[in-house]
Parts: structure tokens; sequence; C-alpha cells
């Protein structure tokens, strides 16, 4: 990986070695979502696994958003 | 004790109007635009444009730590495709605002910019630094605020490949890689790019050059100084619908 980018290398991987997300697989309304548990039972998009190119316009399933991740 | 409210005999119950009917979902993300945006209601219009904006930094194979705002490729390239694929939408619009980032993530977003069969309009407002630059360039037609600035400067000894550390020579490969890019799709020459990526003097501990608004129109590098109007203008002119309402007078 080469990082082309104005900022200086510090500033960007800045607390780089304490950062370790813990992530997690689920599955919603059918969906396959990497998401970041916030509390017990919500949690924060990281990523869409999708095959289907129109699920990413979908706005609820933007990186970001808040879901709740009990079914 | 109860705490249930317990009607006063006497008291005549007034009719409630009935509540705004407001469904959980709607009032779920209705709590979410003032969490994250500040204000309730987001205006949903229908539009045959789709609007990208590439912000922060353009994360590639790693996660960055929280205090990056990144633009993550995995999640643009899909909506590329679907920009691509879905009939309804008849042009893209890319809004930059980027410090750079990973060259493939960010070459990946502008190879797929540029090879989109509909019209494509970059507008580079605040910067399109770095990485940026090809993606700006991708576009069909590429608009700078004036005040935009775009900065080219060398790749820099960072980063690994695949664990190992890289050599001069693949430095210079990558670079190359931008390079071929950006003077394909612009009017600027391979050895004005190269002069400016490598001029001393103007950065104060790099090699480099800040273009600001003009400088890039006039380098050829960007197609012309402007704002959101003639990136929407242009993006219908180009996709060949009416210009209604807003600009035209």
């Amino acid at each position: 990986m080469i990082l082309y980018t104005a900022l200086p290398l510090e500033l960007i991987l800045e607390g780089y070695e304490e950062f370790s997300p813990k992530y997690e697989e689920i599955k919603k309304d059918g969906q396959l979502l990497l998401i970041e548990p916030i509390s017990f039972n919500r949690g924060k998009i990281v990523r869409l696994i999708s095959s289907n190119p129109q699920d990413y316009m979908n706005p609820s399933l933007q990186p970001g958003e808040i879901i709740g991740i009990t079914d | 004790m109860s705490i249930y409210y317990r009607r006063r005999p006497g008291v005549r119950r007034v009719k409630q109007p009935p509540p705004p009917s407001v469904n959980p979902a709607q009032q779920e993300s209705q709590l979410q635009n003032i969490q994250q945006l500040g204000q309730i209601n987001v205006p949903k219009l229908e539009s045959n444009l789709h609007c990208i904006s590439i912000v922060g930094q353009i994360e590639g194979h790693l996660v960055l730590p929280p205090q990056n705002k990144t633009t993550k490729y995995e999640h643009v390239i899909p909506q590329l495709v679907a920009v691509e694929q879905n009939p309804d939408i008849k042009g893209l619009l890319v809004i930059l605002n980027t410090v750079g980032g990973d060259v493939e993530a960010g070459l990946a977003i502008a190879e797929l910019i540029e090879s989109i069969s509909k019209p494509t309009v970059s507008l580079v407002l605040g910067g399109g630094h770095s990485i940026g630059v090809p993606i700006a360039v991708g576009a069909n037609h590429s608009i700078i605020a004036q005040t935009a600035t775009m900065t080219i400067h060398p790749i820099r000894l960072t980063g690994l490949v695949i664990g190992v550390p890289q050599t001069y020579e693949y430095l210079d490969k990558m670079q190359d890689r931008v390079i071929n890019f950006v003077c394909k799709h612009s009017k600027v020459s391979e050895e004005k790019f190269r002069e400016l990526m490598f001029r001393t003097g103007e950065l104060a501990r790099d090699i480099g050059t800040v273009l600001v608004g003009k400088d890039a129109v006039e380098i050829g590098l960007i197609d012309q100084v402007g704002g959101l109007g003639e990136a929407i203008k242009t993006l219908k002119e180009l996709t060949g619908s009416p210009t209604e309402g807003g600009e035209e007078s």
C-alpha cells in the first residue's frame, strides 16, 4: 500500500498501534453487513457485502449508518 | 404509589389531536439526521444525476485510525457500477475535497469514473490534492472552484509493498502510473506535469506545486473555473436534458 497524500504520514497513522476496531458480520434483512457494535443492540455500518450494485445506493445501508442489530 | 396519571373526577378529557403520523423508521432517521447533520429534514428530490463526494483520505487496503475522514473505495466502486447500470441515472457529478490517499484505491476510482459511459463532471472544492488529481481529470469535464487548490508532489518514500520496503524504482513506477493517467486525460503535457511535481521553492519542506483555481486551468489540468451552477449546467448539457429552473433565467 502506498499513500499518495498531501498530509504527513504521522498525522494519518497517529494512534494506529492502539487502533483495533472490533467488527462483526451480521445479516440484516438478507443483507450481509460488517458492523461496528456501539451498544448491545446497535451498530454502525462499516461495510456492505453484496453483489448487487444497486444495494450500494440504498441510503439505509451507507457506511456510518446506525442500525439495530437484533432482529 | 402509582405513577400513572389518574383522571380527576369532574375534569373533562380534552380530545387530543391525533399525533402526526410518523412511523418509527422515519422517526429513527430523523433522529439520526439531527445527530449527524444537525437538521431534521434532508430534502428529498428525485434526481437523474448521481452525486458522489470524495472527501478526506481515500481509504485503501488499510483501515485508517478514526481521526481520519475517509472515503471508502469498496463502497464507491459498486456505486459507480450502479450508476453505469441504472437507466434512471443520466449523469454523474463527482465532488472532490480530498487530501489524497491510497494510490491503488484512488486510481481505481479514477479509472472507473473515466470509463463510465454516462456523462461525468468533477468539481474540485477546497482541495483535490495528490491522488485527487487523477480522479478530477478522470471525468469528462472538470471544474475547479476559484479558491480550490490542487497539490502536485512526488509520491514520497512511505508505505510498504506487501510488507517489503519498496525501492526507488518501484516508487518511480507508481508515480508513472499517476502521471500517465493525468496526462492522458487532461491537456497538461507530461514534461509540464513532471516539472510541477518536482519544482522546488514552493512548498516549505517538500518539492511540488500548489495550484490555486485558475492556475490549474491555465496549465490545462482542469477544464474550467466554476462552481456548482456550472457543474450542473455542463452535466445537463452533456446528458442532453433540458435545463430547467435555477441557473437559467
